[in-house]
């Protein structure tokens, strides 16, 4: 069942653009996109998701919504406190870098949670809409946890500035903006923009993987630099926070789309918001680590080995 | 031409924390700036943020004593911490109260 879940899973546009992007830059074929498509790309994916989960909370009631939030929240406290335990004791880092990498992966990562969301689409697995409204609340709260445990270690945290960043940064401020739109205007005032939002959704989507793909690559080359352990966390640490992120999901009685969303956003770790973070909290922890493990190791494995089995415990459990 | 003397300092540093430098050159007593993205290598190699853009290269006219205020600034915070480079050279403009 696994094996055939991994099959339908990877089997979509956006993950087989990313691999074959991946597979290309690797054996130094020239695949990039032009620079300014990018941030076009990711402006457009955020402010959809946003607008998607925006609609969705229109039509959903405080009761709906109350359980699946107190979940997040506990996930993005939950999930940074393991991450850090796990570097500390395998990895045996320091504090500080172990406060970096527990930022990146109590946070979570706005395009696996994309790629995740199109799978249960063209799968025609249903879940619960508001989902992207979690996905704002555990960016925010796994770093500002993580960041939390440095307090003591590091005399000069840079807690305001860094709250800042995450706060108003680009991926939140379009998100929220996302949300806002959709949930004050709602689906049916929406339609008109559908074949912009939704209908590319998805092509929109695989152009940016592909871009995904040869940054990815790029990191994959310093992973021999950073050790076997921190590739054995970058794995182990999303299929441990994921079967967190499913328990949670089942407790707060969501659908099985909704589970295998939870355990994908528990298992996933920021590269984006994360890092400009915790560059200006931590400036001594290095990017080497942390930006190599999560960008280098865990979101490849999310993407082609981790979305299948978030959705395989979903089924199973649901 | 009547111009008067002043110092360009041009600053490389790490996009994320462009926000700070303005603050802390504005603090220094600096009127103005330009900020470019930028690319390229250094010692440091330091190319670990990308994904928030690339590279800001930082230019501001200012008087002697400003430069040395940026200076002083940028080896207290910036030089150990994030990769950045910064340098002066001396420059002539016109309208010297705008610097």
């Amino acid at each position: 069942m696994i094996a055939a879940s991994i099959a339908d899973s990877l089997l979509t546009a956006p993950v087989i653009a990313f691999i074959i992007a991946l597979v290309a830059t690797m054996l130094k074929f020239e695949i990039r996109l032009p620079e300014s498509l990018y941030p076009v790309l990711s402006t457009f994916l955020l402010l959809a998701i946003g607008m998607k989960g925006g609609k969705a909370l229109a039509a959903s009631s405080l009761s709906d919504i109350w359980k699946p939030l107190l979940a997040a929240l506990v996930l993005g406290i939950a999930t940074p406190l393991i991450a850090y335990t796990l570097f500390r004791v395998i990895n045996r880092l320091d504090v500080v870098n172990s406060a970096a990498l527990a930022a990146h992966y109590g946070s979570v990562s706005a395009v696996t949670f994309t790629v995740v969301i199109a799978t249960l689409e063209t799968r025609g697995i249903e879940y619960e809409g508001f989902v992207a409204g979690l996905l704002t609340v555990l960016e925010i709260v796994g770093i500002v946890v993580a960041l939390f445990l440095t307090r003591g270690a590091s005399s000069d945290t840079n807690w305001k500035s860094a709250l800042g960043e995450v706060v108003r940064g680009r991926s939140i401020a379009l998100l929220v903006t996302g949300l806002a739109i959709g949930a004050i205007v709602g689906a049916e005032r929406m339609a008109p923009t559908d074949p912009l939002f939704k209908d590319l959704f998805a092509g929109a989507l695989t152009l940016f993987l592909i871009e995904m793909g040869v940054i990815a690559a790029e990191r994959l080359r310093d992973i021999k630099s950073a050790g076997y352990k921190l590739v054995l966390l970058g794995i182990l640490i999303p299929l441990i926070n994921g079967f967190l992120g499913a328990l949670i999901g089942v407790a707060a009685g969501m659908s099985t789309g909704g589970v295998a969303v939870m355990a994908t956003l528990a298992g996933s770790a920021s590269y984006i918001a994360a890092p400009a973070a915790v560059r200006i909290a931590l400036p001594q922890a290095s990017p080497g680590l942390y930006v190599t493990a999560s960008l280098g190791v865990t979101f490849p494995f999310n993407l082609t080995l981790g979305i299948p089995y978030y959705i395989a415990i979903a089924q199973a459990l649901t | 031409m009547n111009t008067t003397h002043r110092q360009l300092v041009t600053i490389i540093s790490e996009s994320v924390v462009e926000q700070k430098l303005i603050d802390d050159i504005k603090k220094c007593g600096a009127k103005g700036y330009s900020i470019s993205h930028v690319r390229g290598e250094g010692v440091t190699g330091n190319r670990s943020l990308e994904l928030n853009g690339p590279s800001i290269r930082l230019e501001t006219v200012v008087t002697d004593k400003v430069a040395d205020a940026i200076m002083s600034v940028l080896a207290e915070k910036y030089f150990e911490t994030y990769a950045t480079v910064a340098w002066i050279t001396p420059t002539q403009v016109m309208r010297p109260n705008r610097f």
